[in-house]
């Protein structure tokens, strides 16, 4: 019993203690910027987000993320849980596709993942079949042609899949970002030569 | 071809089929599976036995340092019930201080969020799950959890959980191939330091340097580029996240566990996650064979655990790419759920974009397959064929299985299989050169028999009662499958939920942690007893008489008997639950 104790407080230490404590102070460390959630700031600055966790975007200028059980609160992770005989998840998917048709009234389909809350609440990524019907209504906004912005989504995307690594899919922060960099910096003649010859077709 | 090159082209093989668009991943998956089995079986197998590996030079002082610490100065081989007892007691006091931890998390520091200390019952549910390798979690990290808690308390218990499962697996398999069980705490320790220590110190450094955070904030407030705030949960994610998937442990950090960005941040974690989980269940496996000096065998039941593991995801995947057969007919503008170079397609609700379906998929069966119950996505949101998967994966609860547990489980029906075999042919049932008598059968029987009596019985008593029902999430047989997937998962310390199920009621709470003590304990007790009853008996040679184990013929009976005795127990309740709700979809009807 004694032994137990003994042996029970001495893992307590090395398990409950000593690792936790001994792998922070080692990320601090050698990858700070990871390690403290990869917070990007904007020019200014300011703190504005993660690459890695998703945010909400409604104006129409910007690419719109999934839909969210949390409405992208990152203090609150977690999915709808909608069976798929549900009338819930019937209901809401018909609604995100309506209005997925308002927004882009020029998309032929609904992509899945246009119209589906993923599991984290949080999912910063759309497929590239999303992010290119989207495009238009994007450039419409902006006053872009739908090239421009399609050789934006082209170059922001995550490289091809290989070995079943990487889906079809691009980044909607990083994207947005990218759109208001090229706005900002054509404005000083700039970027345009890159997205030529960025393999856009 | 010597056999060592013949592995090597297996090897090679496999991974030239990586580069397969697709379902290139799942042989890039078998390979990596292979190498683990190769080397980490051989480590742990020397480990074991005391023999030098390449961290003894580090790793023996400090292994003398830590028993004399703890007042411990024999090492002379413990019996079954000498080991059984450490095991308890070390287990019941890690589980008192995590408990105090918990209930006293108000008052401690590093709990900026000021979170109150849990509910009594919470709290029961909670010590039970993750002292048992469950992992069950009635409540959201990020919601109820301070990171002292997740330190102190949850990652502490993971550990302890995890390497209390390897030692009884290590003991178990000591007993099966007639050598001294060991010593209990010596084991403990040089599972701790041999095994876990390198992976979760190398495992954690890898998961930060992609993103997982590692901090003491607990939450970061930022404006987003449309101005709103945005509060951002961290807190020392990899060192709970490491410990999670190597032990098979489950329980999440956040509320969205593996689905979540900060615990899964890319394709590639989200790989080795996937074999972090399987790695020790697979090695064991080779283990066994080199101490039975039978690789033969070893690799016979790898390779039956291997197909069962293949067989479930397939099925899962196929089902999951076809999506949901609800919006194939939506007007005037389709929904698009075919796979596409723009699009991974299928049913992406409850599944995150960078996963895609495959992927996803493997990672649900691997999580259920193990013990682990880590999500990359809600399998609540499954098809209902696709749930099904991870369902029947944890009735088996033995294709590779958790640290340690999923091999006995594998063994035990190898008992029974004998036993039948050997009634059929009229001779006294051997396996391993031990003669199977009464006590053996016995407590193989309660081990098997305990694992269906504790899921059907208390589904069919939430399913008929009030404080059952009102806990649901959704409607129709999915609601049944929520209230059998949650009991099905606490049985075998699996972990992993349909989600929707609420489960912080007081009914849950508590006949949920019964239910996973009695699925952890009573099994580990009868495999230890037979362990230790089998050691008492001299081996018989082989004659030409015998039985042999390791053919292709006795492998198929095998996985026969795991099929009738161990599935088929469950068939009624899984045709009322997915397979009346895949029918119901189908048909396009919805609850």
């Amino acid at each position: 019993m004694w032994t137990a104790f003994r042996f029970s407080i001495l893992m307590f230490l090395l398990g409950g203690i000593l690792y936790p404590l001994g792998i922070t102070l080692l990320s601090q460390i050698v990858f700070p910027y990871q390690a403290n959630g990869s917070l990007i700031s904007s020019n200014d600055g300011k703190v504005i987000g993660s690459y890695l966790i998703g945010q909400g975007f409604s104006r129409p200028d910007y690419f719109h993320p999934r839909p969210s059980f949390n409405h992208y609160d990152a203090s609150n992770s977690g999915g709808f849980n909608d069976g798929p005989t549900s009338k819930k998840l019937v209901k809401r998917v018909l609604l995100e596709a309506k209005q997925y048709q308002l927004e882009n009234p020029m998309a032929k389909m609904v992509p899945m993942d246009a119209v589906t809350a993923s599991a984290s609440g949080l999912d910063p990524d759309i497929s590239l079949a999303n992010a290119y019907v989207q495009a238009h209504r994007v450039a419409l906004a902006r006053g872009l042609d739908d090239t421009t912005v399609k050789a934006i989504i082209n170059q922001t995307k995550h490289p091809k899949p290989v070995m079943g690594f990487n889906e079809p899919s691009v980044n909607v922060l990083r994207l947005n970002r990218n759109l208001d960099h090229y706005q900002t910096n054509s404005a000083k003649g700039f970027l345009s030569s890159d997205l030529k010859s960025s393999g856009l077709k | 071809m010597p056999k060592k090159n013949a592995f090597w082209l297996v090897l090679i093989i496999l991974f030239a089929l990586g580069f397969l668009p697709h379902w290139g991943i799942v042989f890039l998956f078998i390979a990596a599976g292979l190498l683990i089995t190769v080397f980490g079986g051989r480590y742990i197998a020397n480990v074991f036995s005391g023999q030098r590996t390449l961290l003894t030079p580090l790793f023996q002082p400090l292994e003398s340092v830590f028993l004399r610490v703890s007042g411990i100065t024999d090492s002379n081989s413990m019996n079954w019930i000498q080991y059984g007892q450490a095991l308890l007691l070390v287990n019941i006091l890690c589980g008192l201080f995590s408990a105090m931890i918990l209930s006293l998390q108000g008052d401690l520091p590093l709990n900026p969020m000021h979170f109150q200390g849990m509910s009594p019952w919470l709290m029961f549910n909670t010590i039970c799950s993750f002292i048992t390798n469950t992992n069950w979690q009635s409540y959201s990290g990020e919601q109820t959890l301070s990171n002292l808690s997740q330190m102190l308390a949850l990652t502490f218990m993971m550990l302890i959980g995890a390497i209390s499962g390897l030692c009884v697996c290590i003991a178990f398999l000591r007993g099966m191939t007639n050598k001294a069980l060991g010593h209990f705490y010596q084991d403990f320790v040089r599972a701790f330091l041999y095994v876990f220590l390198p992976v979760l110190v190398i495992g954690s450094l890898f998961f930060v340097s992609q993103g997982v955070p590692q901090t003491l904030h607990q939450q970061v407030t930022v404006t987003t580029i449309e101005g709103a705030k945005q509060q951002i949960a961290m807190g020392p994610v990899a060192s709970l996240l490491t410990i999670k998937q190597f032990g098979t442990n489950g329980g999440g950090f956040f509320n969205a566990n593996s689905a979540h960005p900060y615990e899964n941040p890319n394709a590639m974690t989200n790989f080795i996650e996937i074999l972090m989980e399987l790695a020790i269940p697979m090695a064991l496996v080779r283990t066994f064979g080199l101490w039975l000096a039978d690789k033969k065998q070893g690799w016979m039941i790898w390779g039956a655990m291997m197909l069962l593991f293949l067989l479930s995801f397939g099925v899962g995947t196929c089902f999951e790419q076809i999506g949901n057969t609800m919006f194939n007919h939506v007007h005037p503008v389709p929904i698009d759920q075919a796979l596409s170079p723009l699009q991974s397609g299928g049913n992406m609700e409850g599944k995150e974009i960078r996963f895609g379906i495959i992927p996803s998929l493997l990672f649900t069966t691997a999580t259920t397959a193990t013990s682990t119950g880590a999500v990359n996505n809600m399998h609540d949101s499954l098809t209902p064929i696709g749930g099904l998967v991870p369902l029947w994966n944890m009735m088996l609860n033995l294709i590779f299985g958790g640290v340690g547990v999923g091999l006995m489980g594998f063994l035990l029906y190898g008992i029974i299989a004998v036993f039948i075999t050997g009634l059929m042919v009229g001779r006294t049932p051997e396996i391993f050169g031990k003669k199977l008598e009464k006590p053996e059968i016995i407590l193989a029987s309660l081990a098997i028999l305990i694992h269906p009596l504790i899921i059907l019985v208390p589904t069919a008593i939430a399913a008929m009662s009030h404080m059952g029902l009102s806990a649901i999430n959704n409607l129709g047989p999915h609601g049944l499958s929520e209230i059998l997937y949650a009991y099905t998962s606490a049985a075998a310390n699996n972990g992993s939920a349909f989600a929707g199920l609420n489960a912080n009621t007081t009914w849950y709470n508590i006949s949920i942690g019964i239910v996973i003590l009695l699925g952890r304990y009573i099994s580990i007790i009868a495999l230890l007893a037979i362990a230790g009853s089998l050691l008492g008996k001299t081996k018989v040679e082989p004659g030409p008489g015998t039985l042999q184990t390791n053919t292709l013929l006795f492998i198929t009976v095998w996985v026969g008997v795991i099929l009738v005795v161990g599935a088929l127990t469950f068939v009624p309740a899984l045709a009322l639950g997915p397979i009346a709700e895949q029918l119901a979809m189908m048909a396009g009807n919805t609850f």
